[in-house]
């Protein structure tokens, strides 16, 4: 794919900077259209139900990303959440079979530059796909096909779909290893879309504020 | 002024030209879709290499799953290539939602379809500008943006863009969701000056997440 460009030296902020280096805030409400109960976070909710909402009906990101979760304590379908308005449900999730969201954090940005390598078969075998700096909605365009067993995502952070155009269920990456699928919650090896997660607390390429 | 937006490489295609008029481009790239009127690849199926207008004329009564197998098409609601748009590239698409960006429209109805030509992922440049008619600040983006408010831009609304090259889908709101707008440099002449003309199912200027189309 592209070019990987030397990383800008003012980022070797890195561990030192706190444990997120960034500014997180998220706002969630109890009804859609932001309307109803409303509770404004700052940090990880293991269980909405802790800030007295019954459900969550409508989000505001101010400070991103976010990572909202289907259960409780962090468990069940993902759902990312970048800077923006989130009306209802199914603003942010593609599940057609759960429209409750019960528990968010924030989500880590290890670095401003994103590699990530994917695998045909688990445990790092089979054909191999590198993507550096790139969205890619479809894999198939690259020659790689629907099945992705196992990851490992070098920088950056980044989202897997099931369908190609970033549909269906998701799965994020957080700089690391996924050596199965099940690592990373699916009951199936199936991806055919993959694109970065970028802030510009993080990435000021391409941030409108430089312009 | 639309003629000069038209990137060079689109010569080889000529009916793509005639776009702005006729929104029936007659492809001549390797184009190449399968349709089925059942989910998960079953029923009655149906392969093509240009546009389809109306699939009730083949005698499909919906569309209910699909594999693009060359190129990027743009699948329509309605018969005649009207009312909310879905990009489709290549892959496999067992059942309505894996095209549909919202479930709460619950469009379960794709009904024409045809190939997006100017789509390139390398190559696509867009302009866009806080307010329509091509006025207020505008920047120049080639890259995806899943939240345009997480890289600085200011509000959920985009006024107007100006496609030079490639093609574009913008959507309502962040991480490519809800209503799809597919926009074209060979289209309109590139230029979309108020929302009215992102498409017939476009009802405000939300717009939260933009991307190049991959071919």
């Amino acid at each position: 794919m592209t070019e990987q460009q030397s990383p800008p030296e003012q980022m070797v902020t890195g561990e030192g900077a706190g444990e997120r280096g960034g500014n997180y805030k998220i706002t969630i409400y109890e009804l859609e259209n932001f309307q109803g109960r409303r509770c404004e976070l700052s940090e990880e909710l293991p269980n909405v139900v802790d800030k007295a909402l019954e459900k969550v009906g409508s989000i505001q990101v101010e400070s991103g990303p976010w990572l909202g979760f289907e259960r409780q304590a962090f468990a069940g379908e993902q759902f990312v959440l970048e800077k923006g308005d989130y009306p209802r449900w199914d603003s942010w999730s593609n599940s057609h079979n759960s429209d409750s969201l019960m528990s968010l954090r924030p989500l880590q940005i290890d670095s401003p530059d994103h590699k990530i390598h994917l695998f045909e078969n688990a445990g790092y075998t089979g054909r191999k796909m590198e993507i550096v700096d790139d969205d890619v909605p479809s894999l198939w365009a690259h020659g790689f096909q629907d099945r992705v067993a196992s990851v490992r995502a070098l920088n950056g952070t980044w989202v897997g779909y099931e369908y190609p155009g970033y549909r269906g269920r998701q799965h994020v990456f957080e700089k690391g290893e996924y050596r199965h699928w099940n690592e990373w919650d699916a009951n199936q090896p199936l991806m055919q879309s993959v694109r970065r997660v970028r802030d510009q607390q993080w990435h000021q390429r391409g941030s409108f504020e430089n312009s | 002024m639309g003629e000069a937006a038209v990137p060079p490489e689109l010569d080889t295609f000529p009916a793509a030209k005639m776009a702005q008029t006729n929104p029936l481009p007659v492809p001549m790239g390797p184009w190449k879709i399968t349709v089925y009127d059942q989910e998960n690849f079953q029923g009655k199926r149906m392969e093509f290499t240009s546009a389809c207008p109306n699939i009730m004329e083949c005698g499909f009564d919906n569309i209910r799953s699909l594999k693009v197998e060359c190129g990027a098409w743009v699948g329509y609601e309605h018969t005649g290539f009207c009312g909310q748009q879905f990009i489709l590239e290549r892959g496999e698409y067992p059942r309505w939602d894996a095209w549909s960006g919202s479930n709460a429209y619950h469009i379960e109805r794709l009904m024409s379809f045809r190939p997006v030509c100017s789509a390139n992922h390398k190559e696509s440049k867009i302009t866009v500008y806080e307010k329509d008619n091509f006025i207020g600040r505008q920047w120049e983006i080639s890259d995806d943006y899943p939240s345009l408010q997480a890289m600085g831009w200011a509000n959920n609304e985009v006024g107007s863009m100006k496609i030079p090259c490639g093609a574009w889908v913008c959507y309502q709101y962040p991480g490519y969701r809800g209503y799809q707008y597919v926009l074209e440099a060979d289209h309109h002449g590139g230029d979309y000056k108020h929302w009215r003309e992102w498409g017939s199912h476009a009802q405000t200027s939300q717009i939260q997440s933009i991307r190049r189309i991959q071919q």
